[in-house]
């Protein structure tokens, strides 16, 4: 029985496990391999855009797409069915927007499905579902669709080009100081289309000393005023300028060969810088040029070699070689050589040659002569000769004025080396080595006129006299004339030889030379004082010991007694401070001539100085104040040398100096060729023109003065920039912008050189253009022939520069019309021109870009574009462009596409589909 | 003994029965995961044969002479022209094309309305199409896979229906 029941318990149970097991596996493959859907939803969104995209409205049959095309709600029956969804969503019809996605997409997505339309964010049509899952979206980029703007319109851009035909120029440099002889210099090169008929000017602006003829390509030309003969008429440092235009069909494609044939055969046989310039219009608008080399090309100068000039390196020299050509008979005098210096350094030195020569020097032979690194980013003077040295400098005169203090006070009516004696006041001035106990007053005179002869030997040289007598100052007076020595020496010969009278208020010749200098002196001269005296002063200026008065103040102490012959003891002053307010007032004086009028003081103690302690150190410390000398003596051999050298030093620091040599007829003749040149390699210090950028040329007015404020134009940027100076027959040696030194001819003086007469002359001075800034730039320019004997400068010097515009402007947004207008247009110069934009615009519409109005028509595409490329110009926005298009034969090219079906883009349709 | 041997019979034919049950289960099972792997090749063959469909084809303007791949459109329109080209094609040779060992069968329909262009359908010679009305119903298949198309006709939006099969 136990057993019968375990056996239906077992049946039972594998029945009702096979039960369970058999549920569990239907259930389980039941949901485990549910029926796939086989719809795909991936591609619906990207047919939808597809379709929409490629039907057009106005192919479709739908009476509501009909009516807006008949109310021309729909504008465009071309339109495609999303353009014109975006067309409603432009104009803000969003209602439409989305009943049109709406119509066109109703049958072709099931509504299992949810599908929404979105433009730039904006839900234009949404179909929503209750589930959201498996989003697919697809988008396409649609360009210009704008909210609220038009639908069809124009849009534009402009730039400046050169017209077909462009007008430029090439140059001829008359470079620094050519001479002397007959010259010729090559121009740059021209087109290969020039001829005389599109030449249609040609300038000469020269300075230059002497009557000459032009040859241009061995052809004589006639100025303007039919003669073979130029003459100049201006004074140096000043150009002429002849319009030589009527000889334009003498120039011919290529290098031009211009030459200045001198009538006579002269001192003056010289050009002192100077161009000739040839405007011509041409169809080549490439000009040959090779960055990074450059070359200079020597004058062929037919007379004597004298060749002052210059080049520029616009980066860093890495190479350099030197051919001449060059003919000089050396044998007769060995005191002839013919020479090149580039900077300071000789670099030939030829002084056996008697035929023709030809020299290369290769960069071998050079660079371990020249410090490439030093002559980098310069204008390096340049210089050659070839003649007989001794004939070489030429002294043109002084730039001296000398105000000469002799104190011919009381003290003075005693021997020169004896207080208690009077000396002889009767004594040979031409021979005062005889008279050792001269009286001071008799000796200063002397004295005085040797000096007055010294200095005045040169024409430029003056000198005022001034006498500190009977408590007085006198200064020469009119009709007297400080430039004149005659009258000078009559002014020293009125001084009483005898007598002494009086005290001494050096401060008051101090201020009185200050005055005489500031009514009478010039800018451009070098000033010295020569202040004499034989003690302290015992005077301030009248007012106070800080007096700028040349009238006697109060009496500070005696100082020397004023008793003829007597010895008076230690005068009053000397070891003692008793003076010291006057010591104080002179100091006082002397530092506002000095700072006042550059002045160079030397001093000189008169007699028995030296037992006046106070005295020297006055004297001594005033000197000290400049770069002059103190020197004392009481014997008069001795205090003649001293007044000798005081006189040669103002000389050597002022004497003017000439780059001509003089001309006689054993002058032996010597030539130098045209086909000598310099070329050299560099690295580019500044970039490039840029593909976009176009370059306009411009000239400052002439500075009028040595220092001048250039205003240059706000937003460009310089490409190049040099200085033209006119330095005649001397040297250009300073050169400031900004504030910092671009050239410094002493730089390049070596050995203790004091002048000049080595070194080269530039006639143009690169600026590195990192040192320009848009606005007011601060220029200054100096001649001189030595460091400390300045020349002053042309008048006439200017800027040349040259800047990149970026010519193009961006395009426009696009706007209803393109019909253009007629501009009246201001430029920086002041001057007005009216440009058609287009250029064959023949409406009568005006538009302004002026200082005083700027309007025009804002939906007009040809304007936008005008007036995007004006605005650009004008780079300190005062209404007035940068440069004169018709000058610069530039033409404003606008290119304009119309018709556009979208106004502004890209805007993103987006078509999303979920199930 | 006897009840023994009653027991162990009793056992054994439960015991064979819940086998049998298993194995059946379980062949059911391993058939039923390769035909979804089937599915899944029908289902990518019916996008690419779809996107073939919806471009121009090479070249782009094919004949049955010329053609390299076919496609039905000309810039995103479908085009009767190629159409008819397509339909002239031998369906085995269509199927070369392409590079398809399933069946298919091609439709359009406008607004769930199968369309008659030029015929109402082309593909597998047993669906039946009388009066445009597509019927599958004398096909066997394992598993079947159909992808709906949106294409531009006649200045509206048709659909293009892809069926395949195997």
């Amino acid at each position: 029985m136990g057993l019968r029941k375990k056996g239906f318990f077992f049946t039972l149970d594998a029945f009702f496990a096979v039960v369970l097991l058999v549920t569990g596996m239907i259930l389980l493959s039941k949901f485990t391999f549910q029926e796939i859907n086989t719809e795909q939803i991936d591609t619906i969104s990207k047919d939808v855009l597809v379709a929409f995209s490629e039907l057009k409205v106005g192919n479709i049959n739908n009476s509501w797409i009909q009516n807006e095309i008949n109310s021309s709600s729909i504008t465009s029956v071309d339109n495609s069915i999303l353009e014109q969804i975006g067309e409603y969503w432009a104009t803000g019809e969003l209602a439409k927007a989305e009943y049109l996605a709406q119509l066109m997409s109703a049958n072709l997505i099931p509504s299992k499905y949810g599908f929404s339309i979105v433009i730039d964010g904006t839900t234009i049509y949404n179909r929503t579902i209750s589930k959201t899952r498996d989003l697919v979206s697809a988008q396409r980029m649609v360009s210009g669709i704008a909210a609220g703007s038009p639908i069809e319109g124009s849009s534009s851009s402009a730039y400046l080009r050169k017209i077909r035909s462009k007008m430029t120029s090439s140059y001829a440099y008359f470079g620094g100081f050519i001479g002397q002889g007959n010259i010729s210099v090559l121009s740059e090169p021209l087109p290969i289309d020039i001829t005389g008929g599109n030449i249609f000017e040609m300038k000469l602006e020269l300075d230059v000393a002497d009557d000459f003829y032009l040859y241009i390509n061995d052809d004589i030309c006639n100025s303007s005023n039919i003669t073979s003969l130029f003459t100049p008429s201006t004074a140096n440092m000043t150009p002429d300028i002849w319009d030589i235009t009527t000889c334009k069909s003498y120039v011919n494609p290529g290098r031009n060969n211009f030459s200045i044939i001198f009538q006579d055969f002269t001192n003056n046989s010289y050009v002192a810088g100077g161009y000739l310039k040839v405007n011509y219009n041409t169809n080549e608008t490439v000009s040959n040029f090779t960055y990074g080399i450059k070359k200079y090309d020597f004058p062929e100068i037919n007379g004597i070699v004298n060749l002052y000039d210059s080049f520029y390196i616009p980066g860093t020299l890495n190479s350099m070689k030197i051919y001449l050509h060059y003919f000089f008979n050396h044998t007769n005098n060995s005191e002839v050589s013919t020479y090149l210096t580039i900077g300071s350094v000789p670099v030939l030195n030829d002084t056996t040659s008697t035929s023709e020569q030809i020299i290369l020097l290769n960069d071998s032979d050079i660079s371990s002569l020249l410090n490439y690194s030093f002559l980098s980013n310069k204008t390096v003077p340049l210089r050659m000769s070839s003649y007989k040295q001794v004939l070489e400098e030429f002294i043109t005169g002084g730039n001296a004025d000398v105000i000469l203090i002799t104190d011919m006070s009381g003290s003075m009516k005693k021997s020169i080396y004896d207080n208690t004696d009077q000396g002889s006041a009767a004594i040979d001035c031409d021979d005062l080595g005889a008279n050792p106990n001269a009286r001071k007053t008799a000796l200063a005179k002397c004295l005085d006129k040797k000096f007055v002869n010294i200095v005045m030997n040169y024409s430029g040289n003056r000198v005022w006299p001034i006498q500190i007598y009977n408590d007085q100052i006198n200064a020469m007076d009119a009709p007297r004339n400080w430039s004149d020595a005659s009258d000078v020496a009559d002014e020293i010969n009125s001084y009483n030889a005898n007598n002494g009278l009086g005290k001494t208020c050096l401060a008051c010749a101090v201020n009185k030379a200050y005055e005489l200098l500031e009514q009478y002196g010039d800018p451009l001269k070098q000033n010295f004082i020569v202040l004499m005296t034989d003690g302290v002063p015992t005077h301030c200026a009248d007012g106070s010991c800080t007096s700028n008065s040349s009238t006697y103040g109060a009496l500070e102490c005696d100082g020397y007694c004023d008793v003829p012959g007597l010895n008076c003891g230690v005068p009053e002053g000397c070891n003692d401070d008793s003076c010291s307010a006057a010591e104080n007032n002179t100091l006082y004086s002397a530092n506002r001539v000095i700072n006042e009028f550059n002045t160079t003081i030397y001093t000189i103690g008169f007699g028995l100085i030296s037992e006046c302690s106070k005295a020297m150190t006055l004297l001594d410390t005033i000197a000290n104040m400049t770069n002059g000398t103190f020197q004392n003596s009481s014997n008069v051999t001795i205090l003649e040398t001293i007044y000798g050298d005081i006189a040669y030093d103002v000389l050597e620091k002022s004497t003017q100096y000439s780059q001509k040599v003089v001309i006689n007829s054993s002058v032996e003749r010597s030539i130098l060729y045209d086909d000598s040149y310099i070329e050299f390699n560099y690295t580019p210090a500044f970039a490039d023109i840029k593909p976009d950028e176009i370059s306009v040329n411009f000239q400052s007015d002439q500075f009028g003065s040595c220092n001048a404020s250039v205003n240059l134009s706000e937003g460009a940027r310089f490409f190049d920039a040099r200085v033209t100076s006119y330095s005649a027959e001397h040297w250009t040696d300073l050169l400031t912008v900004n504030g910092i030194v671009v050239y410094n001819l002493s730089d390049y003086l070596i050995n203790y050189s004091v002048d000049y007469v080595r070194l080269g002359d530039p006639y143009t001075i690169e600026i590195p253009v990192d040192l320009l800034v848009n606005g007011l730039n601060n220029i200054s320019i100096r001649t001189a022939d030595s460091p400390t004997n300045s020349t002053g400068c042309s008048n006439n010097n200017s800027l040349i520069y040259r800047v990149m515009v970026n010519y193009s402007s961006s395009r426009s947004g696009v706007v209803e019309n393109s019909e253009g207008c007629d501009w009246l247009l201001e430029f920086e110069d002041g001057t007005f021109s009216n440009v058609s934009v287009p250029s064959s615009y023949a409406g009568i519409k005006e538009c302004n870009f002026t200082n005083s109005s700027i309007y025009y028509d804002s939906v007009d595409a040809y304007d936008i574009a005008a007036y995007g490329i004006f605005n650009a110009l004008d780079f300190d926005d005062d209404g007035r462009l940068l440069f004169n298009f018709v000058s610069e034969d530039l033409e404003i090219f606008v290119n304009v596409v119309t018709g556009i079906p979208y106004l502004w883009g890209p805007a993103i349709v987006e078509a999303r589909v979920w199930q | 003994m006897n009840k023994q041997a009653q027991i162990w019979i009793t056992d054994f034919i439960i015991g064979f029965l819940i086998f049998s049950l298993g194995a059946v289960m379980s062949i059911k099972f391993i058939f039923h995961m390769m035909a979804e792997d089937n599915f899944a090749e029908i289902q990518n063959e019916a996008q690419v044969i779809s996107e073939f469909l919806m471009s121009e084809g090479v070249p782009n303007n094919w004949n049955n002479e010329t053609v390299i791949r076919l496609g039905l459109t000309t810039d995103n329109i479908l085009n009767s022209t190629k159409l008819g080209y397509f339909y002239d094609l031998n369906y085995s040779v269509s199927r070369d094309y392409f590079n398809t060992k399933f069946d298919y069968f091609v439709f359009f329909q406008d607004n769930g309305t199968v369309m008659n262009i030029t015929t109402c359908g082309y593909g597998h010679p047993d669906v039946q199409t009388d009066n445009c009305s597509i019927n599958i119903s004398g096909l066997t298949y394992d598993d079947f896979v159909y992808v709906k198309r949106l294409v531009p006709y006649n200045n509206s939006i048709i659909e293009m229906v892809i069926y395949l099969w195997a």
